[in-house]
Parts: structure tokens; C-alpha cells; sequence
């Protein structure tokens, strides 16, 4: 597959899966063999980060994700984006604030037999967590 | 600047000890150079090349001097490079008011850099390492 073409799919496969909701383009998009590699260091098969991305859209029902860029060479994707939601479902154990929270994240894809292969995901989870008021900001007690 | 004199203009950012960081910093970066804030930069501190080389010595290098950087993928189309990367240190220095503990410290990050004349002109970061991540390790058995 051309670059082109692998942007094309991780753009699909980002506004599918984020915007519409639609986790079923995983099965789709995603090879046999998937991996995903989480911001909190964890690695997660294909089953699991189903599981996981349901569990995250009960937590975040109204997410809304935007791509800030995306750029490809070879067999590798890299995507930068910004996410805003709105804490509605139980998030890693905090119960639902409410709160609306906004935070950024670069996506790297790689790209195999045209499907997508494995993803690296880093997120400003910092930030996140102060903005649920897990973690106060910066400088405060 | 061809992708190649891109990457390797990167792959030198990434030479950064704590003995040559000032001088890498002012070769590297554009003096215009903007740090794009995920994760939300410390209260206090100058934006861009002063900040950075300000937020490295006083508290990445305090608390970490022996801090290296590894390079796991690098990406790079047009004026753009990511870079997924390992970084580690010996905690040696105190850290966000954690005496040093001398445990040896790993995290990984990704980041987007923007070539223009041959520097960095602009740095997207989003690291998997957080306040809490840090303090976990440091506190852990």
C-alpha cells in the first residue's frame, strides 16, 4: 500500500472508532495479529482493546476526536489529535464527574498487508488527570 | 532539507547528556523555537528554547543527571519527524519534593518535531511519564 493510502486508512479508522462510535471497523481494519501498545505501558491484543475502548465509551459517551495532523513513510503512520469529552461513566475506577475534559495524544500506526498492525498510543495523561481533579495542577498542594 | 537531513538532525537532538544539553539545545533548536505544552509546563518558566533548557537542567538533570535518551522508530514526511523514544535516569537528585531514592527510572514518550532551515522549530510531546507515574516507581518496593 501506498503512503496515501495507509493515511487514508488510519484517518477512516480514527473517525470511525472515536467519532462514530463505530468499534466494529476494529474487526475490520485491524490484522489477526494486532497489538496495541497503551499510554500506560500495557500491550493489548485485539480482543482486549475491544473490551477496552467499549469500557472507554461508557465512561466518555460524547467523544469527540479531532486530527491535528498526519503525516507517513513506509509502513508507518503518525497521527496527532485532540480529544474533548464529557466524564459521564466510571473512568479507571473514578466514579463520573461530570467534567468536561479536553487532552492531546500522537498515535503512531503500523501498517501491514493493508490493515492496521499494531498502534503505539501516548496521551498527556497528566493533564487529564487534573482536569478530573484526580491530581491537582502544577504548583498547587 | 531533504527527510533523511530531517532525521538526522533529530537523531542528534537525541545525543542530549547533561553534559552537552545547553550546546545541543542552542544548535539544534530555532531560537523562535515554541514547545507546544502536553504536558502543562511547569509554573514560572519562559516558553520555548530558555524554558526548555531551564525545566532539563534544574529538574530532569537534578533530580536524573545521568538521564539518556534511546530512539525506538522514527518517522518523517515533508517538514515533520516523530519519534517514539526510551528515556532513563538514576534518581540521584530530589524530584517534585521526593528525596532521591537512587532507583534507576525508565519511561517511554512520542514526539513531533517541525524541521524548518535546518532546526527545530516547534516540538509536540505526549509522554506516558506523569507526576504519578514517577512517584509510583520512586515509592515502589
Amino acid at each position: 500500500m501506498s503512503v496515501e493510502e495507509n493515511k487514508a486508512l488510519v484517518r477512516r479508522y480514527m473517525e470511525e472508532t472515536f467519532n462514530q462510535g463505530n468499534l466494529s471497523v476494529i474487526d475490520q481494519l485491524a490484522s489477526s495479529d494486532f497489538v496495541y501498545h497503551h499510554a500506560t505501558g500495557r500491550d493489548l491484543s485485539k480482543e482486549a482493546y475491544k473490551k477496552m475502548s467499549i469500557m472507554t465509551q461508557n465512561a466518555f459517551p460524547d467523544v469527540y476526536m479531532e486530527i491535528d495532523d498526519l503525516f507517513a513513510e513506509g509502513d508507518k503512520v503518525a497521527c496527532r489529535f485532540t480529544i474533548t469529552a464529557t466524564h459521564k461513566g466510571e473512568y479507571q475506577g473514578i466514579p463520573p464527574t461530570g467534567k468536561k475534559i479536553t487532552f492531546q495524544g500522537i498515535n503512531i500506526f503500523r501498517i501491514a498487508d493493508s490493515k492496521i498492525a499494531e498502534i503505539w498510543s501516548r496521551l498527556n495523561l497528566l493533564g487529564m488527570m487534573q482536569q478530573l481533579g484526580v491530581i491537582p495542577p502544577m504548583g498547587k498542594k | 532539507m531533504s527527510v533523511e537531513e530531517n532525521k538526522d538532525l533529530v537523531r542528534r537532538y537525541f545525543e542530549m547528556t547533561t553534559q552537552n544539553m545547553e550546546t545541543i539545545v542552542d544548535e539544534i533548536l530555532d531560537v523562535d523555537f515554541i514547545n507546544h505544552d502536553f504536558p502543562p509546563s511547569i509554573p514560572g518558566l519562559p516558553q520555548g528554547r530558555e524554558g526548555l533548557k531551564q525545566s532539563m537542567r534544574n529538574i530532569i538533570y537534578h533530580a536524573f543527571p545521568d538521564t539518556q535518551f534511546a530512539i525506538d522508530d522514527l518517522i518523517a514526511e515533508g517538514d515533520k519527524v516523530v519519534v517514539r523514544y526510551t528515556y532513563w535516569g538514576t534518581h540521584t537528585g530530589k524530584f517534585m519534593g521526593i528525596a532521591p531514592s537512587g532507583k534507576k527510572l525508565t519511561a517511554t514518550a512520542i514526539a513531533i518535531y517541525r524541521i524548518v532551515d535546518g532546526k527545530i522549530k516547534e516540538q509536540w510531546l505526549a509522554d506516558r511519564r506523569s507526576t504519578p507515574n514517577i512517584i509510583a516507581q520512586v515509592r515502589s518496593g
